[in-house]
């Protein structure tokens, strides 16, 4: 396969993974209005429960790395446990918030938990590999070889979406979406209105979870590897911007957010040249505006370039469905 | 609000009174009585020994100075903090413990001083969202989809299209809550407590802000809502409301209640002129 | 015993650098009620430009001071140039923390394009190890060490001995009372935040002369310890962040002596936690700390 289609594969698959993890984070953040600054951290933790699973045990290939389980189940079953144990994660992170402290506290302490997790996974060698990470994961279509193997991942990543994209649009449209958004709005007020705050919140960490631990697994399968250097705390401000950029809360705009600046911005920066004397010089330009861009848009355009839309109705209109389904009957009040 | 005067009120439209307010038999127990209510807030009693009843169908009124502990009493009530002390019980059952969103699922809501509408949603969604325990929002119902609560969401959707007819609003219904004007959001916000079809409903100075018209329309929709069974605890400082509105009226000062009566009569009293002036 | 002693001695090295920046976080805290979490990126910028200011052959001390002394000069611009500016606009705090990471974040990468992301290195500074009674320590230990005692003694005379001080404490406990005595805030603000500038500064050229090696990262690597350590001792109260940060430094240094030193920051962590979810206001907090429950 040539560089240049091979590179397209690479763009795709981390355009589809990136998705799958910006409609989580939307999830948690644009709809519910938990910023979970520690996101990245349930990416991880799905990349490396496929690790762990599909792996044989650690003393295989002359033992170079160290790590628990090992159990060699297959893609499937370790992709779905991988999803399981993002939603676990989600939740506990989330549970910092359920204590009556101000949001940006809460914000911080989760920004102080994703160092954490990096500091930690780094420090143990044992456990998942260490600073030095895990390598040599399967990829389920290896064996296809060459460039079938890539477009078979591609498309597998493409599926994995079109589902994602219909279970994200149960939670961020219809009733949900509004009563997640309820609660997002005025917490107090959802709650004296009879709406349980707190199984809305940990709903939406599960499910936002969920959706990281999966687009962890995919990107871990394809790469081969995963190590703390591919998810430092920085990671979850890519996907943050993206999102806010785009419009946070509107599932469109924060799909081409996400393609613009997590796939865009900090891939392309890569086909800058590389100037021998500042090494690091690139990627280091694609973070700083990423940064920039964050707070020119908080400042200037919180809303993002697309608005938050809300489903409209008529009085005698038939009641559309706002999350895209059939139509509802007509309802006409008597006169 | 737009500038057509309400229709006649809202009695048999689909949107108001299929089943009323839920009322409780006129005349029979109380369906709130407060016992004894302490809240201290550090060292400042802002509730000091307030015990009343209310009974069911009866709009009462709460009146005072500033600072008398006139919102806390709706606060600690409605469970947003808890009592320091004593007793609350409502339709029987005793909820001095019991959290917000229990109260407001036994028919307990409450409106506030400064409106809160979800500023995300349109007016229509603040209305449709206040219903409780919607088939859409269970696990079933993610897994089943429009299928299985479509009929619902729509029957609430046109109970709440027709609720915003009659307040007059309907043309706004589409419109962000958050960038209504402040009389259209206290509107909204009353609409909302209304669609959950409350057993008690406390108003924390609802008219405040709203012109003349605006007052004798909520006026006009409290005292309809009463005619269904409702029950209503409201504080004003407008006191002709409270006179036109209220069959009896409590004054608070210091943290206690310190008259009740009728509002005609307590306008004499020496003691609640008093507490006006020193309070 | 022998160990359990110099492990506390250890502790009181390293809390003493943990307390300055500590100091630091919890000061801009009181003064703008914003949790900086950009003073990482700025404390690894300390250590670079005192690399710098080294490399250019001064003395490490008069680095230190220097170097501190510009970040606090920066602290001031990132305060009147991107903090007021946007909370004057209506930013929530929540919204704020997220600028203050992405501005911590394009900091960071303005050290890595400068200086590259290498990590690098002031040399040996340590000086000569004493040993007196059953501690342990380097001279540049012990020297930052006083110089920390010094600036701490220095800021509680400003706090409570001077009408600046007083001026000080006013705007942190209630900004518009304070305007509305006649005290000038925004001039009360960029003096909390020169001084506390210098502090974080001085903490990350202080982490840089006793680590051996450090890179763009040194700052998020220690925000960890430096958090738990604003908040065990109350975010908003500078004495409970001295406090703080003692605790912190010998806390963690007894358990990486009795048992994993690698999980060092894991302990800063625990207790960061444990404060929050028994006492988040921490130990001597009040006021301004009581900001920051719901």
């Amino acid at each position: 396969m040539t560089g240049i289609a091979f590179y397209g594969v690479v763009l795709l698959v981390y355009l589809g993974t990136d998705l799958l993890a910006a409609w989580g984070l939307n999830l948690e953040f644009g709809v519910s209005g938990v910023a979970n600054l520690a996101y990245i951290v349930v990416i991880a933790a799905g990349a490396y429960t496929y690790a762990i699973l599909t792996l044989g045990p650690d003393t295989g290939n002359g033992g170079f790395q160290q790590y628990v389980l090992g159990l060699h189940l297959p893609f499937g079953v370790a992709v779905v446990v991988a999803a399981a144990v993002g939603a676990v994660i989600g939740v506990v992170i989330g549970v910092t918030g359920l204590k009556r402290i101000r949001q940006d506290y809460q914000a911080m302490v989760m920004l102080v938990i994703s160092l954490m997790a990096a500091t930690v996974v780094g420090a143990d060698t044992g456990f998942l590999g260490g600073q030095p990470g895990l390598s040599l994961i399967p990829n389920p279509f290896s064996g296809l070889g060459g460039a079938a193997g890539d477009w078979a991942y591609v498309a597998m990543v493409a599926f994995a979406c079109v589902i994602g994209f219909v279970v994200m649009r149960r939670f961020t449209g219809g009733p949900m979406g509004r009563a997640l958004r309820a609660v997002r709005d005025d917490e107090q007020a959802a709650a004296a209105m009879g709406v349980s705050v707190v199984r809305m919140r940990l709903l939406s960490q599960a499910v936002g979870g969920a959706f990281g631990g999966v687009s962890g697994a995919l990107l871990a399968a394809f790469i081969g590897g995963w190590s703390p250097g591919a998810w430092a705390y920085v990671e979850t401000l890519a996907l943050l911007t993206a999102i806010i950029v785009g419009g946070l809360g509107n599932d469109f705009g924060i799909s081409l957010g996400t393609f613009l600046i997590a796939v865009l911005l900090l891939q392309g920066v890569q086909f800058l040249p590389e100037i021998r004397a500042h090494p690091g010089l690139t990627e280091a330009l694609g973070w700083i505006t990423l940064g920039s861009l964050t707070i020119a848009f908080l400042a200037i355009r919180p809303q993002g370039v697309f608005r938050e839309r809300r489903p409209r109705y008529h009085l005698g209109d038939p009641v559309a469905d706002p999350a895209g389904g059939g139509t509802g009957s007509a309802m006409t009040p008597p006169r | 609000m737009s500038e057509r005067e309400l229709p006649a009120l809202p009695m048999t439209s689909a949107g108001m009174s299929q089943d009323g307010g839920r009322p409780a038999e006129a005349g029979a127990d109380q369906l709130l009585r407060v016992t004894d209510l302490v809240k201290h807030y550090g060292g400042v009693h802002a509730v000091d020994g307030v015990s009343f009843d209310l009974r069911p169908g009866t709009i009462t009124g709460i009146i005072g100075p500033n600072g008398a502990g006139k919102s806390t009493v709706l606060t600690v009530v409605s469970g947003f903090t808890p009592a320091t002390s004593g007793r609350i019980e409502f339709d029987g059952a005793d909820i001095t413990t019991e959290p917000t969103d229990r109260r407001a699922r036994r028919g307990l809501v409450r409106t506030f001083q400064i409106a809160r509408v979800f500023d995300g949603l349109t007016a229509l969604e603040n209305l449709i969202v206040a219903v409780p325990q919607q088939r859409s929002l269970t696990a079933r119902g993610l897994a089943l989809g429009r299928r299985f609560w479509g009929p619902e969401e729509d029957e609430i959707v046109a109970r709440a299209l027709q609720l915003m007819s009659t307040f007059g609003m309907a043309d706004k219904a589409n419109e962000r809550a958050g960038s209504l004007s402040g009389g259209q959001r206290r509107a909204v916000e009353i609409m909302r407590v209304l669609m959950t079809r409350p057993k008690l409903l406390l108003v924390d100075e609802p008219m405040a802000g709203l012109n003349p018209r605006l007052v004798r329309q909520l006026e006009e929709v409290l005292v309809g809502l009463r005619e269904q069974g409702l029950t209503v605890l409201i504080i004003e400082h407008e006191l002709d409301t409270v006179e036109r509105i209220c069959s009896e009226v409590l004054v608070m000062a210091w943290g206690k209640v310190i008259a009740r009566g009728d509002m005609a009569e307590l306008r004499t009293r020496r003691e609640v002129q008093d507490a006006y002036v020193v309070g | 015993m022998h160990i359990l002693i110099e492990s506390i001695g250890f502790g009181v090295a390293s809390g003493a650098v943990l307390s300055l920046g500590a100091v630091g976080f919890t000061l801009q805290f009181g003064i703008s009620n914003l949790l900086n979490v950009t003073y990482g990126a700025l404390m690894s910028l300390g250590a670079f430009l005192g690399l710098f200011l080294l490399g250019l052959g001064l003395n490490i001390w008069l680095v230190m001071t220097l170097g501190g002394l510009l970040i606090g000069v920066t602290s001031v611009a990132f305060s009147r140039g991107l903090i007021s500016p946007l909370t004057r606009r209506g930013l929530k705090p929540f919204s704020l923390v997220i600028v203050s990471v992405s501005a911590g974040i394009v900091l960071e990468y303005l050290i890595v394009a400068v200086a590259g992301p290498a990590t690098q290195s002031y040399g040996n500074l340590s000086g000569t190890t004493l040993h007196f009674w059953d501690f342990t320590l380097t001279t540049s230990q012990v020297t930052i060490l006083a110089i920390a005692v010094v600036l701490m003694l220095g800021l509680h005379l400003l706090l409570t001995r001077t009408q600046l001080g007083r001026a000080m404490r006013a705007t942190s406990s209630n900004r518009t009372l304070a305007k509305s005595c006649g005290i000038a805030t925004s001039r009360v603000s960029d003096i909390a935040w020169l001084i506390s500038g210098t502090f974080c500064g001085m903490a990350g050229i202080a982490l840089a002369i006793t680590t051996e090696s450090f890179d763009f990262t040194l700052g998020s690597l220690f925000l960890i310890p430096m958090i738990a350590a604003a908040v065990l001792g109350g975010v908003g109260q500078p004495y409970g962040a001295m406090v703080g940060g003692l605790v912190v430094g010998i806390v963690t240094e007894i358990s990486a002596a009795y048992w994993n030193p690698a999980y060092e920051s894991v302990i800063a962590f625990a207790i960061l936690i444990l404060m929050l979810l028994v006492r988040p206001r921490g130990l001597f907090g009040s006021g301004s700390a009581r900001r920051l429950l719901a």
